[in-house]
């Protein structure tokens, strides 16, 4: 090296060190304790103790119970009863908030995405005011979760809330046309956040909104990156709307239908305000997430070794669907 | 869709704007239902809870928030924190984003990599430890907490490094041979120049700071510490649990976000666009 060189490599070290500190102290080096931690059982006042893959085992594993099998089997059970009784999550709470999540995801992609697509192809118009639209449909994305969380908390509301009596409202109008025919629309009471068939599409329904916007502006970003020329050449050789939004639109926008997927799923496994603020988890643990029992864990029950291993489940699941979808997308998504 | 390739029609345009002003009005109705449920009482809540305006515009109901509920400590706090945690994060994205986009270091290829690839991690995964290092540190229960792990970031520096590369290096070369040392550069010459870049950082690091939830929720215990979205979720288990005050206190969260997106929306946008697609 150079003296020259050696002074430009100084002065690359020292602009770094701020960031590089930071990152090793508030970053690197909790990550490695937090796998650390993963093997130990934990209370955050004792020194933690090194229990090995126990905290996995407890988290991913099955208990077998033989007895409980022939028992069911005895009493005249099915087969399939019986297995039930056979194979018993060693966790059931921990396989409930994986479930749940999924679910949310799935939710997501119905409630969210799918319309976040939609929304994006009718406001790529020329026509004027679309900039107003598109900033009102973000509005959502800035506000904070929690806020949102207790406003929509009240709208959910079941014997007073804003939604039940709209659709009250509109049940009633309904009538109005269908007493002709000789039957009543019911007048739904749903309890929104109480009912635990309605809890989670209730959050589902809560992120949807809050994160349609986002979605919504980065598949319109995409779309105006689309040349018109293509769609032109279509309406030329007589192609219809639908056929251009199936063979030019969708598979132009595949990379960021791609990107979308992946980025939502990952904050919907870290999805915890709604649940926190709106239902505790419940009813019956229907909302519970997999980051909020982590949180129940380490933060309310102190078992800290057992969070930090959750944290490493939902860090492998990111991983692994962050992964397998990068792999599913090399065979469809279409690159220029 | 409409105006793609063809004319539209006076039928299409007023179809096509019916929709969008219905879905958007549907979009904004919770916020509408929150600002003016904060300006009713509770009697006038619950006796129509459709109808927006009561007897009157009860400002009371932000005095008692501020007041009684403590939410005006809740916001100095956070406006503390956030304009801490903006300012640092962008003096620190900006010079590890400099020494990324323009200093030949060893090393420095492995390390930015090494960078984005911990951009997927989420903090859930660190929480549990920081935690005991705030605790170690003694500063469980301070700003610090809030405000020292958080000014370090690296999407943001690899913002700065993309926008840095963009940068002609014919400009930087004259200055060093005018005897400009780089630090000089750096603040006199490329910060001017990334005006866009750091706005956009700072809308990104605002609302991550402003919006922040659960890690105020577990290193902060003292109600004099508390920042706003701890503050309005208490609200809600506490004494003064009504929807006006309730609503009252969820304005005072999300009007500040909201008026800054509206002001800056371009850069809102943008930071979605560059975050989002670059990488």
């Amino acid at each position: 090296m150079t003296a020259n060189q050696r002074r430009e490599a100084l002065d690359g070290f020292l602009f770094l060190l701020p960031n590089f500190l930071g990152f090793l102290i508030f970053f690197a080096v909790p990550l490695v304790v937090s796998f650390y931690y993963s093997f130990t059982d934990y209370n955050l006042f004792q020194p933690p103790k090194f229990i090995g893959l126990q905290n996995y085992i407890t988290a991913l594993g099955f208990n077998i119970d033989t007895q409980a099998y022939q028992a069911v089997l005895a009493q005249g059970g099915s087969i399939f009863e019986a297995i039930k009784e056979l194979i018993t999550p060693k966790d059931p709470t921990f396989w409930l908030a994986l479930g749940n999540t999924f679910k949310y995801a799935i939710g997501v992609l119905v409630l969210c995405i799918m319309p976040a697509f939609f929304l994006a192809w009718l406001l790529n118009s020329k026509l004027r005011g679309m900039a107003i639209y598109r900033g009102m449909f973000y509005i959502p994305v800035v506000a904070s979760i929690v806020g949102s969380a207790l406003v929509w908390f009240w709208i959910y509301n079941r014997d007073s809330g804003v939604l039940n009596i709209t659709l009250a409202y509109l049940a009633n109008g309904l009538t109005n046309i269908t007493q002709y025919l000789g039957f009543k629309v019911p007048e739904p009471l749903i309890g929104w956040l109480v009912d635990s068939d309605y809890s989670l599409l209730s959050l589902v329904i809560l992120t949807s909104w809050a994160t349609i916007g986002y979605d919504m502006v980065i598949f319109l970003a995409a779309l105006q990156g689309i040349p018109r020329y293509l769609f032109e050449a279509a309406t030329v050789d007589g192609a219809s709307r639908t056929y251009s939004l199936f063979k030019i639109t969708i598979p132009m926008m595949s990379a960021t239908i791609f990107f979308v997927l992946v980025t939502n799923t990952i904050a919907v496994l870290q999805i915890f305000s709604e649940p926190y603020i709106m239902t505790q988890g419940g009813p019956a643990n229907s909302t519970l997430t997999i980051v909020y029992y982590l949180y129940q864990k380490g933060f309310q029950r102190f078992q800290m070794g057992y969070g930090a291993s959750l944290a490493w489940l939902v860090f492998a699941l990111i991983f692994v669907i962050t992964t397998l979808q990068f792999r599913l997308a090399n065979r469809w998504v279409y690159e220029e | 869709m409409l105006g793609q390739v063809d004319k539209v029609t006076i039928f299409q345009k007023i179809v096509y704007y019916t929709l969008m002003t219905v879905l958007a009005l549907i979009i904004i109705y919770p916020f509408f239902f929150m600002v003016t449920t904060s300006f009713k009482d509770s009697p006038e809540v619950f006796a129509n809870i459709m109808k927006p305006f009561g007897e009157r515009l009860r400002f009371e109901n932000y005095k008692i928030v501020l007041s009684t509920v403590n939410m005006g400590r809740y916001m100095l706090n956070t406006v503390f924190v956030t304009i801490c945690v903006v300012i640092g994060q962008i003096i620190t994205s900006m010079m590890g984003g400099y020494a990324f986009a323009r200093i030949n270091f060893p090393g420095r290829d492995i390390l930015f990599r090494i960078y984005l690839g911990t951009i997927m991690i989420p903090f859930v995964v660190i929480m549990i430890p920081i935690y005991k290092m705030m605790q170690i540190f003694g500063w469980l229960d301070k700003f610090q907490a809030l405000i020292i792990p958080w000014v370090f970031t690296a999407a943001g520096t690899f913002l700065f490094r993309q926008f840095f590369k963009s940068i002609p290096k014919e400009l930087e070369e004259a200055a060093i041979i005018d005897g400009a040392n780089r630090w000089t550069i750096l603040w006199r010459m490329f910060a001017p120049l990334s005006v866009p870049a750091i706005a956009t950082q700072a809308t990104i690091s605002f609302l991550y700071a402003w919006n922040s939830f659960i890690w105020p929720l577990v290193a902060i215990q003292s109600k004099s510490n508390y920042v706003v979205t701890q503050g309005l979720a208490d609200i809600q288990g506490g004494y003064h649990a009504s929807p006006p005050i309730i609503m009252a206190g969820a304005t005072l969260v999300i009007l500040p976000t909201v008026l800054v997106f509206l002001f800056a929306q371009r850069y809102f946008v943008e930071g979605v666009a560059t975050t989002g697609m670059k990488n």
